[in-house]
């Protein structure tokens, strides 16, 4: 068996692993990044439609665009790739095993940077009833057969779900001949955002039913027609409402979860809400010496902000190796409250005197308000301007640390309307 | 003079844009974060442009690999069709570099579609 030692090494190439291994390099650490597929880029490199790059390169990029400018970096610096190369275990002490064709590989790393990622909610998640024939995919495996393996899913599809990756293959399917019958969402309003509504279902005259969803699959072998019914504020099935429609192919795009398999088996806590790892604001876990970024650590709108987070966390994990990281006890913990269906991270250092970013999202739309957030009684944080907060929007705010320098007890972010 | 509603797709923000057009013209723009909600605004009314992405298919003899392509800049939303088959119809057979011009002025439009991928052969 292979050992190798390494200051940081990093788990997942796609765009967190990438930032976080050039930000790590340029601290002058040995950086090796992990990537059980045969190339760099993760999920973007089907994602060949454009977006990306608005607020870290300010022009619009698509994803291979996006993923190649990282990959240059990464060649650049001479970082250590290993493709093909599949973790099985981290340790609390951080020996991270792995396997690829030449067998087992050793890994005692300084510090390792989580950046697995996240994978697609699928039928068995939702539960949704009827038969079991071919027809079903979830949005990102019919993009990968359509942009990656020239493969094409069916000729008339449904799509049940309103997230990003369902509007955009809505779009796709259509430009290549497929016909997209609607888009179906059992909440009140769309999940994805709100651009790609514009650009790939009103550009194309999809209609998109909201409070409406999937009752029934129908087709033993392949899916010949769904069950579509509206549902009540309950988000239950209004009897009457049903609707039958002929389509052979239905496309899931019903949420995603971090992939946190490896972070359990390392002992890193795991927040319930966002079901990644519970970090502080140097995005470190609760095991010393493991970091988390970009969607395995929580589930990002863009991917501006994924690789902004990476490169801190990339940053901070080099830091750790060299027993450079400053670290305090003084900790106090940030709580979601109301709208607030949680905050990354969860506990930051108010004597530090950095300034801290305080992510979250919302639970529902709202029409106007403000972030507000609270040092027990006290309040530390309003923001001036009221605006729209939508679920598919993640909110970043900076809180001074000369704000909170002195508190005791906790933070709780709010939205006041 | 008449007020038109329309989404600014430039970035996440969404901008809700109302616009005041005049003589076919767009006047002004309220509801925007940025400047570049007055553009986006201006072409929208007067001809929406979308980039366009799709695949091409590069032959490398062995086996056919996908190419991920773009328009080098937004194009006009009623050449998206044509320009569509345009990319069917090409197939590569070399290496390509992100950037580079794979079809001249698709569709008239004076807009290349270039690779958005560095594929070797």
């Amino acid at each position: 068996m292979k050992t190798y030692k390494y200051d940081v090494v990093i788990v997942g190439g796609g765009p967190a692993g990438l930032a976080a291994a050039v930000s790590a390099k340029k601290q002058q650490a040995k950086v090796a990044i992990l990537e059980r597929n045969g190339e760099l880029g993760g999920i973007l490199e089907q994602c060949i439609h454009a977006g990306f790059g608005l607020h870290v390169f300010k022009e619009e990029l698509t994803g291979p665009e996006y993923a190649e400018r990282f990959i240059d970096q990464v060649e650049d610096l001479d970082i250590d790739v290993f493709l093909n190369t599949m973790v099985l275990d981290i340790t609390k002490d951080r020996h991270v095993s792995a396997i690829c064709g030449e067998g087992v590989l050793h890994f005692e790393a300084g510090a390792v940077v989580l950046a697995m990622g996240c994978r697609e909610r699928t039928r068995g998640a939702i539960r949704i009833p009827g038969d079991r024939g071919a027809g079903v995919f979830t949005a990102g495996i019919a993009q990968r057969y359509i942009n990656l393996e020239n493969m094409k899913p069916g000729t008339k599809a449904v799509i049940l779900g309103s997230g990003d990756i369902g509007l955009i293959m809505a779009r796709r399917l259509t430009l290549e001949g497929i016909e997209v019958e609607g888009v179906y969402e059992i909440m009140p309003y769309p999940n994805g955002l709100y651009r790609n509504i514009i650009n790939c279902l009103d550009d194309f005259g999809i209609p998109l039913h909201l409070s409406t969803t999937i009752t029934r699959i129908n087709g033993k072998d392949r899916v010949h027609s769904v069950e579509v019914a509206k549902v009540d504020e309950h988000r239950q099935p209004i009897p009457g409402t049903e609707r039958e429609i002929a389509c052979d192919t239905v496309l899931l795009s019903v949420g995603l979860i971090p992939e946190n398999e490896l972070s359990r088996k390392a002992g890193v806590a795991l927040d319930p809400v966002t079901k990644g790892p519970v970090v502080d604001e140097n995005l470190e876990t609760e095991v010393p010496g493991i970091f988390a970024c970009g969607n395995v650590l929580h589930v990002h709108d863009v991917v501006d902000y994924v690789t902004t987070e990476a490169e801190e966390a990339g940053e901070k994990a080099a830091l750790y190796a060299k027993n450079a990281l400053k670290k305090s006890d003084a900790s106090v913990a940030v709580h979601a409250e109301g709208p607030v269906r949680y905050t990354v991270p969860e506990f930051v250092d108010p004597e530090d005197g950095a300034d801290k970013k305080i992510k979250f999202r919302v639970g529902a739309p709202i029409e106007k308000g403000v972030t507000v957030i609270k040092a027990g009684e006290k309040e530390v944080y309003r923001e001036k301007k009221a605006h729209r907060f939508l679920p598919s929007n993640m909110e970043i705010h900076t809180l001074k640390c000369s704000a909170i320098a002195g508190v005791r007890g906790d933070l709780t972010v709010s939205v006041e309307e | 003079m008449k007020k038109i509603k329309m989404s600014c797709t430039t970035c996440p923000n969404s901008c809700e844009l109302l616009a005041t057009v005049e003589n076919d013209q767009v006047v002004a723009v309220e509801g925007n974060l940025c400047k570049r909600g007055v553009t986006f605004a201006e072409s929208e009314y007067r001809c929406p442009v979308r980039v366009l992405t799709s695949t091409m298919i590069l032959d490398t003899g062995a086996k056919a690999v996908m190419v991920p392509v773009r328009s080098a800049k937004p194009i006009p939303k009623a050449a998206m069709q044509d320009a569509m088959q345009a990319i069917s119809k090409t197939h590569l057979h070399h290496a390509v570099k992100m950037g580079e011009a794979l079809i001249k002025n698709v569709a008239d439009t004076g807009v290349d579609i270039v690779a958005s991928k560095t594929v070797l052969m």
